[in-house]
């Protein structure tokens, strides 16, 4: 018989509850078990003592065990928002079958793990042989090191150790004094999408010398953002970053 | 032989075998049945009987090895039945350790395939970028592309390496995904 998954195993202990977290999640789901009685917080500090107890458990399942409990917060924290329209009810039930939709979907692929799992164990029966090709084979392979020397080794080592040198003290940027403010960056950015279409950030931020502004400028986009304002754009990584006008 | 001290390879089946063994011999991944057909000049059909004999013989001769069929080619592994002994032979048993994380990701993209990060992210819950890093690492996993999207996600798919580590000769000989679906509730 397989053991049980930690996930099945691990007794949450309330007031009013006592098992593992799948059952808490069903219960309330059903709305069984009101959510506004459970105290998350205490739930997690109890597992997280549970696991420096019991180091040496696999807990290769944990992934489950989080998993659920995220599920916990994310209808807990929904539930505390405020509602503002008299459709949150559908808007609530939308999400509840979202996120019953995502488990069964995880659930299937922890079936397909097992199975792949069980191939790899299966597989574990045969051994290759492990010995080095022969001699006259290794020989016919083409030298690739052959065009190198100990000149370019040093110069590529010199280049790569130096790099590390131009990294930044980030700490001293806390020290400088802000020459904006989020809100006056925003203004500012709002205005240049007025007359463009698109800018890059760089040209946003070309005239400011201090790396605190520029960071300042890099939030307030991201602001914008978040109000839907804009729509920001990056082709490759550190690449240049554009910024639109959204629904463009 | 011909004149010129070339090997009519053509004509001897057991010439042929020979060879063929010699192959499987010195190769260090599998062999493509396309690549020994190159190699001898003979059609593929003729490789592909030729080393359905080896295999037989080699399991009713109870050899201490046998062919498999993987990642679509052929490779000479121990027999299972001595696996025991192996093992106490072996000093070290290097198989890789994969951890719960790692399947649940290769899961994902072996069904899924093509498949981005944030789309195997979505079904697992969690963060998947170092899982990702280690599977390409390793070989078992690789990069294919971008998806014409934006912020131009990676995609990946998994690798003949995969195969090889789960005994598969190809993706289409896993189950489909309704197998392993439940039917009604828990």
């Amino acid at each position: 018989m397989k053991e049980l998954t930690v996930e099945q195993s691990y007794l949450i202990k309330l007031e009013k509850f006592e098992g593992p977290i799948n059952l808490l999640l069903e219960l309330i789901k059903k709305k069984k078990f009101d959510i506004y009685k459970i105290k998350l917080s205490s739930i997690i500090i109890d597992f997280v003592n549970y696991i420096k107890k019991n180091k040496d458990i696999i807990l290769d399942t944990l992934s489950g065990f989080l998993y659920t409990a995220s599920i916990l917060l994310e209808i807990k924290s929904k539930s505390l928002i405020p509602s503002k329209s008299a459709t949150i009810d559908e808007s609530e039930k939308i999400d509840e079958d979202i996120l019953k939709k995502r488990e069964a979907e995880y659930k299937v692929f922890i079936k397909i793990s097992n199975y792949l799992i069980k191939l790899y164990e299966e597989e574990n029966l045969y051994y290759l042989r492990e010995a080095p090709i022969e001699k006259e084979f290794l020989d016919a392979i083409p030298d690739f090191l052959n065009t190198i020397n100990i000149k370019e080794i040093n110069s590529l080592a010199s280049k790569l150790l130096q790099h590390k040198e131009d990294r930044m003290d980030l700490s001293s940027i806390y020290k400088e004094s802000l020459s904006v403010t989020i809100f006056e960056e925003m203004e500012r950015i709002k205005k240049i999408l007025e007359d463009k279409d698109d800018i890059m950030f760089k040209d946003i931020t070309g005239n400011y010398t201090k790396l605190i502004d520029k960071i300042i400028c890099f939030l307030s986009i991201l602001e914008l953002y978040k109000k839907e304002i804009i729509d920001i754009l990056q082709f490759e990584s550190f690449g240049n970053i554009l910024i639109k006008k959204a629904g463009n | 032989m011909n004149n010129n001290g070339d090997v009519d390879f053509y004509k001897d089946d057991n010439w042929l075998k020979t060879c063929i063994e010699g192959i499987l011999f010195i190769s260090e991944s599998p062999v493509k049945l396309a690549d020994i057909s190159y190699t001898l000049k003979v059609p593929e059909n003729k490789i592909n009987k030729i080393i359905k004999l080896l295999e037989n013989e080699y399991i009713e001769q109870n050899r201490g090895f046998i062919l498999k069929r993987v990642a679509r080619g052929f490779r000479f592994y121990s027999n299972p039945v001595i696996r025991d002994i192996l093992k106490k032979f072996v000093k070290s048993n290097i198989r890789t350790h994969i951890s719960q994380a790692a399947i649940e990701t290769l899961a994902i993209i072996s069904y899924k395939q093509p498949v981005t990060r944030t789309q195997i992210a979505e079904i697992r819950g969690v963060r998947t970028e170092s899982v990702i890093l280690t599977l390409v690492s390793k070989g078992l996993i690789k990069e294919v592309g971008k998806l014409k999207e934006p912020g131009n996600p990676i995609i990946y798919r998994t690798t003949d390496k995969f195969l090889e580590l789960l005994g598969i000769d190809r993706l289409k000989n896993l189950p489909p995904l309704e197998d392993f679906k439940e039917n009604g509730g828990n």
